[in-house]
């Protein structure tokens, strides 16, 4: 009986013409977002084998060049070293914040105390303000608008025709009949929305990632359940198809364009960062009184330690540098300490208050998953940090010293490899994430299904 | 059977149906004749449980609607003055599907018998219902009700705007039915359906039934005249 109905609910949605173009729509906006986020992807692979290729062509010639000779340690620490963050584990799920942070950094032993943060590919400035049209932003934006085009006029219309008393009579439970069309009508955009995010999944992604995609299906049908939820408890209420559809919008306004700016205007307020240019007006002001004071300072430095000073105490310009360079860093750590500190305090309100809106929690859930998300983002920089200090940890000491680099410490030259970040922590995220979006869903649906017992159709039947 | 026990609705102070007691067992056609305002509609959705009552209690076949809704509802059809159906499914189609919602699952086969039997062209029962007359909704909604196999007929105007011939088709059909001890309550103005269909004729006044009289024992009584002095009483 119930598959019969099912497939009757279907063939009456498929004699809608307007349910074809919104299938349409839907497929040419997700492969939209697919190909852009693939684009980006694509491009970000190609730097990461680049710097590879240059990394491995320099440590072979260094390699080669120390089977014959010692080398001047400045020299190498010069050329520096690249810190590259790897590909997103399904970086055409969500472009997250991989167009806005670096995913690789030049660690150069003399700039170790200039701001990290800036990026050295081109990206038009308004792509970045405005976001991509990417996976996610059809995801998150787009699938609820379409979805409710399929599932807007549950049982208003039908209320509205008359059709409502009819099926009534027939002694069907309200809520399984509600549930029953809720679920046929929303099943094309939802296979769509599965079926694109296993493509999203199988296409750039390194391997190794069926727990990331199971979970991010997960999201996206939870998301997508969360909204038919919401349409099956307007049409409990409203009246008539277009006070459903007009509630429905308003719903969407609220949640996917109102909440997400409002949290993120909150916790800008709650939790302000300080500016970028704060932080490098502090770097410039420590950096110039540290060079006026270099002399001072490199004197300082010896008498702490001693073991260090050359043979007669002759201070060079690199050991000057580098001096300067551990004021200028000790100057301005409170700075980049507060400013990572309150960008971990938003991020973290972010998460609390992920579920004001279904939206942000899909979209918080979603770039985690692709791992492209804040959490990735702010593990790549700490192991930039602390790699800067192991690269001043190798190469200071030879410096001061004015040891030459020789082929026994090329095995111990600093190189850097990103550690993901322990599998439990994005999967508690995102479990979460998902656990508070059925939360929602269910408590929706228990709301209907306590209106429309089926000793209470009052409500649905005048 | 129909039964309704001390049945009452108000409405905002206004009672619609006042301390109603009726009873139509198997095999009656009892004709509800009244003024528009009068409860009539307001009756049959009680029955339906449609509308829950301040007082009193309505049984279908037993089951009690308001304790047992779905029950109650499965044994019921039901037939408005206008048949609201899928304009975008075909006759054959909605019957397909208004009858799998009341939990019967016919062939196509026996959903086309169906629509013969209520009257309905077979041409038209593969055409979209969109493009039908009133006529032959009423028709689809005849065979529903003879395809639920119910215990229990509610009409509700059931041949207003229906030409002559169509308003005939149907009351022999619901005389069949009637014969097969189905019990039908039958809302109408149409004096002269009431008086050719029914067993019991009840004139129902603000909520209360006014009279209630077997169709044999008024034969020779001009029902129109009897009905105008229940108004003018």
């Amino acid at each position: 009986m119930t598959s019969h109905l099912f497939k009757l609910e279907l063939r009456l949605l498929a004699r809608e013409r307007v349910a074809w173009v919104m299938l349409v729509l839907f497929a040419a906006a997700l492969g939209y977002g697919l190909w852009n986020g693939g684009r980006l992807a694509g491009q970000q692979r190609e730097i990461a084998v680049a710097i590879s290729k240059d990394k491995e062509s320099f440590h072979a010639q260094l390699r080669e060049y120390l089977g014959r000779q010692s080398l001047d340690p400045k020299a190498v620490a010069g050329q520096g070293t690249m810190a590259v963050l790897p590909p997103a584990p399904l970086p055409l799920l969500a472009t997250g914040q991989s167009d806005l942070s670096p995913g690789h950094e030049s660690v150069v032993l003399w700039k170790l105390a200039a701001p990290a943060d800036t990026r050295s590919e081109l990206e038009n400035p308004s792509h970045l303000l405005a976001g991509r049209f990417d996976f996610a932003f059809v995801l998150v934006w787009l699938f609820p608008l379409f979805l409710l085009a399929m599932v807007y006029d549950l049982m208003a219309g039908d209320r509205e025709s008359g059709t409502l008393r009819l099926a009534l009579a027939q002694g069907v439970a309200p809520m399984q009949w509600l549930l029953r069309r809720a679920l046929a009508r929303a099943l094309p955009i939802l296979a769509l929305a599965a079926l694109a995010t296993l493509v999203a999944g199988m296409f750039g992604s390194p391997g190794g990632t069926t727990l990331r995609l199971t979970l991010a299906l997960a999201v996206v049908l939870a998301y997508g359940l969360f909204w038919v939820a919401l349409a099956v408890a307007v049409n409990v209420v409203a009246r008539s198809a277009a006070s459903a559809a007009t509630s429905l919008g308003a719903a969407w306004v609220l949640l996917v364009l109102v909440a997400p700016t409002l949290l993120n205007v909150s916790v800008e307020t709650l939790y302000p960062t300080p500016s970028r240019p704060e932080l490098v007006a502090a770097g410039r002001k420590a950096s110039g009184e540290a060079e006026k004071r270099g002399g001072d300072l490199l004197n300082s430095f010896y008498r702490d330690h001693p073991e260090l000073a050359p043979p007669g105490q002759q201070a060079d310009f690199a050991a000057q540098h580098l001096t300067v360079q551990g004021e200028v860093g000790r100057a301005v750590e409170p700075v980049r300490q507060k400013f990572d500190a309150q960008l971990a305090q938003q991020q973290t309100a972010v998460g609390r208050w992920r579920f004001v809106s279904p939206a942000i929690a899909a979209h918080e859930a979603l770039t985690d998953l692709a791992g492209t998300g804040y959490w990735r983002y702010r593990a790549f920089r700490e192991q930039v940090n602390a790699f800067k200090q192991t690269v001043a940890d190798f190469y200071t000491p030879k410096i001061h010293r004015r040891e030459p680099l020789t082929m026994a410490d090329y095995e111990r030259l600093p190189r850097f490899s990103f550690r993901e970040e322990p599998a439990g922590d994005w999967l508690e995220r995102a479990a979460v994430g998902l656990a508070g979006m059925l939360v929602l869903t269910g408590a929706l649906g228990l709301w209907a299904w306590r209106r429309l017992r089926p000793s209470r159709l009052e409500p649905l039947s005048n | 059977m129909l039964e309704t026990l001390k049945l009452t609705k108000r409405f905002n102070g206004h009672v619609a149906v006042n301390d109603l007691n009726l009873l139509i067992k198997p095999g009656e056609v009892f004709a509800l004749l009244g003024p528009n305002g009068a409860g009539k509609t307001t009756t049959i959705n009680l029955l339906l449980g449609f509308l829950t009552p301040d007082a009193g209690e309505a049984r279908v076949n037993g089951a009690s609607v308001a304790t047992d809704p779905i029950a109650a509802r499965r044994q019921i059809a039901y037939i408005p003055e206008q048949v609201m159906l899928y304009p975008r499914f075909t006759g054959v189609e909605n019957l397909d599907y208004f009858s799998t919602l009341g939990g019967r699952r016919h062939t196509r086969e026996e959903l086309l018998a169906l629509l013969k039997r209520a009257g309905l062209p077979a041409e038209a029962a593969d055409r979209r219902v969109g493009t039908y007359s009133k006529g032959m909704r009423q028709k689809v909604g005849i065979a529903l009700a003879l395809a639920t196999e119910a215990k229990a007929l509610l009409l509700d105007e059931p041949t207003s705007g229906l030409d002559p011939a169509a308003s005939h088709e149907f009351s022999l059909l619901l005389r069949k039915l009637a014969g097969q001890g189905v019990a039908v309550l039958m809302a109408t103005h149409d004096l002269f359906r009431a008086r050719e269909d029914a067993t019991r004729i009840g004139i129902l006044l603000d909520g209360k039934l006014a009279g209630d009289y077997a169709t044999n024992d008024i034969k020779h009584v001009d029902l129109e005249k009897l009905y105008l002095k229940h108004l003018r009483a």
